[in-house]
């Protein structure tokens, strides 16, 4: 057991904020987010045996996170957690002008109204580290489809930030 | 590769390694001043998703791992007789209080969501245990042990305790209802657990574990230990 929790804690132990931040924003709400952590670290541990290259275990775990995502989601749509109770992490030390942070806030409501098919090849991207191959095998689709989708939700949250700019600006 | 493929690039993997992106990164000022924009959009994306993360997320994670794990043994067994136990002792212990309530509800649906608390292997500290008892108007003039978990709940006469103790021969869970009267004692037994509603100096509790001998202790142990302030 202790061999097993050891291997565990040194493959996957060290994913839970990153695996937290893909699920929240996947499922848009904390409490939902938390328990989709939890149970997915759950599923991994039990099937950690079934985990042959230790080598794709950040792309296991994420994947089984989306999995059961997709099992707790797929009928119903969580309720989604208002952006006013977020908090900031930020990991620079130098603090945030007010432009900084209202430009942030923008691209998180902009990321909220993200499409999934968008909002997911991204989040793997940004959030997860992984390659435009890792999302394509993750999402089972082609390397030029997931740079499609890329390029459109960046084009999408671009677009957002200089409308909502312009119309403070104008305000 | 032109400017605009090279703007396209940006939107899709600004990390890429190719050659000619490399190069017009490196050479072309407009898309020099393209790549730098993109990263402090880059910057920004990845401040926007970077929320704040749940402290306990760590130990809830861990909790919920060891929880599945002993549950499938002997507490999984455990928690689903307790649970069902005491459903039937709360039951019946409506019948001997003189304020009868919903209390069996809250006491099945409490057991329902907290299974972990019968594999909990920390104590809890005993000013923690005070304070909570203090609040109910509760003096703990001795130990009671370890306490593994404590939660105040809503009883029929008001707001009470359940916690779980562990005890060399096995968890007992034991319900604090400070406002309620009990006419009687009542003992208890169901599918191999059994359970003992008593007075005390301050309302009533029940108390369910795996044998008498265990409850008896136990009874002894509150008895003593829980005082009107």
């Amino acid at each position: 057991m202790k061999q097993k929790e050891r291997k565990f804690d040194a493959l996957i132990g060290h994913l839970s904020d990153d695996l937290y931040r893909f699920a929240f924003w996947l499922c848009k709400n904390d409490a939902l987010a938390k328990d989709l952590v939890q149970e997915t670290y759950l599923r991994a541990w039990k099937a950690l045996d079934s985990l042959r290259n230790e080598k794709a275990a950040k792309s296991w775990i994420f994947m089984i996170l989306r999995r059961e995502f997709a099992r707790l989601f797929e009928r119903k749509v969580p309720p989604i957690t208002s952006l006013d109770e977020l908090e900031f992490d930020i990991e620079d030390t130098k603090p945030i002008g007010p432009d900084d942070k209202m430009e942030i806030d923008l691209i998180r409501d902009a990321i909220m109204k993200l499409d999934k098919k968008y909002a997911e090849p991204l989040l793997l991207q940004v959030v997860g580290g992984f390659s435009c191959d890792e999302i394509a095998s993750q999402l089972d689709i082609s390397k030029s489809a997931v740079m499609t989708q890329l390029f459109r939700a960046r084009s999408k949250l671009q677009t957002a930030l200089t409308r909502e700019s312009k119309i403070g600006k104008a305000l | 590769m032109n400017y605009f493929e090279f703007k396209q690039q940006l939107l899709k993997d600004s990390s890429t390694k190719d050659e000619e992106f490399e190069r017009l990164r490196k050479e072309d000022l407009r898309c020099a001043k393209a790549y730098e924009e993109a990263m402090a959009f880059e910057k920004k994306l990845k401040q926007a998703l970077n929320i704040k993360v749940p402290e306990n997320l760590k130990d809830s994670i861990v909790l919920r791992q060891t929880t599945a794990h002993v549950l499938q043994t002997s507490m999984r067994r455990y928690a689903i007789a307790a649970t069902i136990f005491l459903s039937f002792v709360i039951a019946t212990a409506a019948w001997y209080v003189k304020q009868p309530g919903p209390i069996e509800e809250f006491v099945i649906n409490e057991l329902k969501k907290k299974p972990e608390v019968f594999i909990s292997q920390q104590d809890l500290p005993h000013k923690e245990v005070e304070a909570l008892f203090a609040s109910l108007n509760t003096k703990v003039s001795q130990d009671l042990g370890q306490v593994r978990f404590m939660k105040t709940c809503p009883t029929p006469g008001g707001t009470g305790v359940r916690m779980v103790l562990m005890t060399d021969s096995g968890p007992v869970t034991i319900l604090y209802m400070p406002n309620t009267e009990l006419i009687k004692q009542v003992d208890f037994e169901l599918h191999n657990y059994k359970g003992r509603l008593v007075a005390m100096e301050n309302g009533a509790a029940a108390i369910i574990g795996t044998n008498i001998e265990q409850i008896s202790y136990m009874e002894d142990k509150i008895q003593s230990s829980l005082k009107s302030l």
